[in-house]
């Protein structure tokens, strides 16, 4: 289990987590839904160890993990993929993941495995990061994150502005991903591609969690979103 | 992307084959000598450029691996009259060492704060060399008499023959950049330098690959040092001085950094040019000067981007 208890996140004076608590269980889809400024990515930072939380703590499995080091959150299992993907542009595909292959104990995963996950990647695998379009960068943002064999997979935004093609062979390998015992937390805007997928759904509104709650409850969630965007 | 490696090694062996042929184009000692110092400059900032073109870590105290180097050598062979060969390990290990401490101690700074911070810590070693440590350091009139190998009954005060001898710590310097640039290691320092915030969330030790890569930067200007001191048969606290941390990044940034004949071009650039406006004018540093900022401007990837746009047509 990897949770937040309590957290209040900063950004200099600017509060932009207040109390929040949350948790994602092994195997679990966990979506994060809000908008614009709400908080989302600040909210999944703070879960990966890549943003220090002024009070609260951030748990492993048990483990107080508050002020573990980045790199360490990553070794034990809990990968983020930006929503600005992040990959290494001036190495080439293939060198991007075999860049994080080397880091982490061999799994499941491994470079063969992902790019049968992403044949684009494997026909693109030369290709230098610059020269790849926004749909490739985020399947190999991805594919890279799986190469540490992580428990938890953070993803923010990982359809945004991508062709409807492309959307649908990232939703088909975040399911296999899970399938394959990886535990994802999903950030979107709206529940178009989340209710495809996640088994449970809260919703973030100014630092704060709203709602939260299964599937079957959705249309509440939905009712919310529209009041608070109104 | 291959044709560009095809291109590293051809320019690379063109670059060693005109170095070893050189003894045998010329017996002038004057030439023989430039050269020399052409190579031990070139391992200075091909160390350098493990800091800045691989890493991504502009530092301007490189002037300090290198003379600490350069007095480590000097001391172990003048003062504990040990051989050559142990003067050159107790400089590599003092270039490192320094290094270690400059990364150490700005371990928690970036950019141009490490930079300037770099600065700072080298000035203040290069004070500290020229007065308090007189006693040491020889103070501004250094300590002549920097030894050369002795083995095999060979005559290392001949300018050729200390001529191989620097070359082939040239050639292992080079062979050692290549192999470190396309290990794993060399690939993470380069994800380092594109982007650190990342690298550390995949599970990268940032600090710990910074500190590595400069260490190791530290390790080369300390063995160019020594050889500098060597060569010139003379070590003085001039070579800790921020002049020689600025030459050397105009060297590196002239050629171009992150690649292997870069930095050598650059030094070779600045060498002759200093041979040759020397001569005819005092100003020649001034003169550097205006073709270091046309460089800039106009070969941002220094000469080596050049070559490599013209070998891509």
């Amino acid at each position: 289990m990897l949770e937040l208890r309590d957290v209040d996140v900063f950004y200099g004076k600017a509060q932009a987590l207040h109390g929040i608590s949350f948790s994602v269980a092994p195997g679990d889809i966990v979506a994060l839904i809000g908008r614009n400024g709400a908080g989302k990515s600040t909210l999944l930072r703070a879960l990966a160890g890549a943003h220090g939380l002024t009070r609260g703590e951030r748990r492993l499995d048990g483990d107080i993990i508050t002020r573990l080091p980045s790199y360490l959150c990553s070794r034990r299992g809990i990968a983020l993929v930006p929503e600005d993907r992040q990959i290494f542009s001036s190495l080439t595909a293939e060198e991007n993941l075999r860049l994080v292959e080397v880091l982490h104990p061999a799994g499941y995963w491994t470079r063969e495995r992902v790019y049968r996950l992403f044949p684009r990647l494997a026909e693109r695998r030369k290709a230098n990061g610059i020269s790849l379009s926004g749909g490739e960068q985020q399947m190999l943002a991805i594919a890279r994150s799986l190469l540490a064999n992580p428990h938890y997979l953070l993803l923010d935004e990982p359809t945004e502005g991508l062709a409807p093609i492309i959307v649908d062979a990232i939703i088909a390998a975040i399911s296999e991903i899970n399938q394959q015992g990886t535990a994802v937390v999903l950030v979107e805007q709206n529940f178009k591609v989340p209710q495809l997928l996640a088994n449970y759904f809260h919703l973030i509104d100014s630092g704060r969690l709203t709602w939260s709650g299964p599937p079957d409850r959705l249309d509440e969630a939905r009712d919310l979103l529209i009041v608070g965007r109104s | 992307m291959r044709q560009v490696k095809h291109s590293e090694v051809l320019t690379v062996g063109v670059l060693v084959l005109l170095f070893a042929a050189a003894p045998f184009v010329t017996g002038d000692e004057g030439w023989l000598y430039l050269a020399a110092l052409i190579m031990t400059w070139s391992i200075f900032a091909l160390g350098y450029d493990i800091s800045f073109g691989l890493t991504g870590l502009l530092s301007f105290g490189h002037a300090a691996f290198f003379g600490m180097g350069a007095y480590a050598a000097s001391w172990a062979m003048l003062s504990a009259g040990l051989p050559f060969s142990v003067g050159i390990v107790a400089a590599i290990g003092a270039g490192g060492l320094s290094a270690l401490v400059f990364g150490f101690v700005g371990r928690r700074v970036s950019g141009l704060y490490f930079s300037l911070m770099t600065l700072m810590l080298a000035e203040l070693i290069s004070i500290v060399m020229t007065t308090r440590l007189r006693h040491l350091s020889g103070g501004v009139d250094g300590l002549p008499g920097v030894p050369r190998p002795q083995a095999f009954g060979i005559d290392f005060f001949n300018a050729a023959n200390f001529y191989w001898v620097i070359f082939a710590l040239f050639c292992l310097t080079l062979a050692f950049c290549a192999v470190l640039k396309s290990s794993p290691l060399g690939q993470a320092l380069r994800g380092v330098r594109q982007n650190a915030v990342r690298s550390e969330q995949v599970g990268f030790n940032v600090g710990a690959l910074r500190l590595t890569a400069l260490t190791l930067s530290g390790c080369l200007s300390g063995l160019a040092g020594a050889l500098l001191a060597s060569l010139m048969m003379y070590v003085s606290p001039q070579l800790l001085g921020w002049k020689m941390s600025g030459d050397v990044v105009i060297m590196t940034l002239l050629g171009g950094s992150g690649t292997p004949v870069g930095p050598v071009i650059g030094v070779t650039l600045v060498e002759l040019l200093r041979e040759g406006l020397s001569a005819t004018t005092e100003h020649w540093y001034g003169l550097l000067g205006v073709i270091f900022i046309l460089c800039t401007i106009y070969l941002p990837e220094g000469v080596a981007g050049l070559g490599r746009k013209l070998w891509r047509r």
